[in-house]
């Protein structure tokens, strides 16, 4: 059997090496430094702590990284190359996990990444003479690397459910979109189980007590749940 | 050594592929001839565990394709050119699968130049011609340098020293035991290589045999023959499907 191991990395190879994906990670690379522009340039209405600096570049990585890794798995249909890929590895599931495991694998570099822009942002901060709290706090570090490994697995569990490149990135926004309303306050109580925007915000901040099983379900719901649909989709379809 | 029993698939009320069975011996080439929407295709995909029959089985050297360990170095498939990533340049593409399977990147070089690709092998896949993409798929095919080769519609889009050299291909390969099956609706291309014929109408086998027994039976040219066993089938199709469904094997 072809080792595993080999599939991830044939994965992650075939998540960067086309240019979309190429111009999408450049764009993620941006957006973080855009982010960590907003506390230095407005001292006054962001609390100047590395808590903060690291939420900020985690915000802008949650842009565009989901929809890299996304595309990852529906390239697979929208290009065709399932025809290869499956002749292959016809044993479909473990490309699938291979798949995942890539998509965790980049997340977390892109994690490294924003935590390194959020330590520049922070020294440039000090270094112009402002009093930044420089201390590092264990639980919100763990957060900022939980959310950015969160929001990247509802990309790829959306991407695996559906297939079609253009219907899972529609999906993707509108969905998102949808459940927003529920931070509405007569839909709030539904929200704080269901929309992710509300529970993984709990995660950047490190915000976990009572919110434990909250989180848990809205990630049932946006990552178990659809990446379980795809994979049983993903075995049984035939390929064309 | 593949082989093919017995095998069904319907979509809904369509009999894509009933009941065929046919296999292909080492140091053959098998042509498979058939009409578009005859069931070649449908017949391929589930020899290559891409398609679920609905009843029978297909094996290659007795073992079904979802079993084999690492498919490419016992079956080399090219089902589709076009079913390639465009935004992968024809290297890239060579690289992943030589990643996938083992095999070392100098050998997914060596088969860029082979096939003529050298020179295009750092150009994204979208700029490709259909002749170029079918030389790609043909490489990628070869990659695990298999002793079965599955090849749908190999020469489609080649220009004519494309087809020598596919045909000189098919031959070396089959003299040094290998087995081949490959698909065509363009008899005269199946006609020059192939060494055994099994032709499909309406999803079942209408004929089978070498091409020395197949024209020697019916004393016609293969062209009218062929053009007479498929619309034969095709008309009995159309009047007798549902007459056939109780009797159907299932």
């Amino acid at each position: 059997m072809i080792p595993f191991g080999t599939l991830v990395r044939a994965e992650l190879r075939k998540t960067v090496d086309v240019r979309a994906a190429r111009w999408m990670l450049f764009a993620s690379a941006l957006l973080v430094a855009g982010a960590e522009a907003v506390p230095l340039v407005f001292p006054h209405n962001v609390t100047q702590d590395r808590a903060s600096y690291l939420t900020w570049a985690a915000l802008g990585l949650s842009r565009l990284l989901p929809l890299v890794l996304l595309m990852a798995m529906t390239a697979e249909w929208s290009q065709r190359t399932a025809m290869t890929t499956f002749t292959l590895e016809p044993r479909r599931g473990r490309v699938v996990a291979a798949k995942v495991l890539a998509g965790l694998t980049i997340s977390v570099v892109a994690g490294l990444f924003a935590l390194l822009a959020g330590t520049v942002a922070v020294l440039a901060a000090s270094h112009a003479g402002r009093v930044v709290a420089s201390g590092w706090n264990w639980s919100q570090l763990a957060g900022f690397a939980l959310f950015i490994v969160l929001t990247s697995a509802v990309g790829m569990a959306i991407g695996a459910a559906l297939h079609n490149t253009a219907a899972a990135i529609v999906s993707y926004f509108v969905l998102a979109g949808l459940f927003s309303l529920l931070m509405i306050p007569a839909l709030e109580k539904a929200g704080d189980w269901l929309n992710t925007g509300t529970t993984f915000g709990w995660v950047l901040t490190g915000d976990w007590s009572g919110h434990v099983a909250q989180i848990a379900v809205s990630a049932a719901l946006w990552i178990a749940l659809p990446l379980a649909v795809g994979t049983v989709r993903t075995v049984r379809r035939e390929v064309h | 050594m593949i082989s093919i029993t017995n095998l069904s698939k319907r979509y809904g009320a369509v009999k894509a592929v009933r009941d065929v069975t046919f296999s292909c011996e080492p140091g053959t080439i098998t042509g498979f001839l058939g009409a578009n929407g005859a069931g070649k295709s449908t017949t391929l995909r589930m020899l290559t565990g891409l398609t679920r029959p609905d009843t029978g089985s297909a094996t290659i050297g007795g073992k079904a394709f979802t079993e084999l360990a690492n498919p490419a170095r016992t079956v080399g498939v090219m089902l589709d050119a076009s079913a390639l990533h465009v935004g992968r340049t024809g290297r890239e593409t060579m690289r992943v699968a030589a990643l996938m399977t083992g095999v070392p990147n100098a050998r997914a070089d060596e088969l860029l130049a082979a096939t003529g690709l050298a020179g295009a092998a750092r150009r994204r896949v979208g700029t490709y011609s259909l002749g170029m993409r079918q030389r790609l798929g043909l490489a990628l095919a070869l990659l695990g340098s298999p002793s079965v080769l599955i090849l749908d519609e190999p020469a489609n889009g080649l220009d004519p020293e494309g087809i020598a050299w596919i045909r000189g291909l098919l031959r070396d390969h089959a003299a040094r035991g290998g087995t081949v099956l490959l698909s065509s609706h363009l008899l005269a291309e199946v006609q020059a290589t192939a060494d055994r014929l099994v032709i499909i109408g309406g999803g079942r086998i209408v004929a089978q045999g070498t091409l020395r027994q197949l024209l020697g039976e019916t004393g016609q040219n293969l062209e009218e023959m062929f053009l007479s066993l498929t619309s034969e089938a095709t008309t009995s199709d159309a009047t007798t499907s549902e007459a056939s469904t109780s009797g159907d094997s299932r």
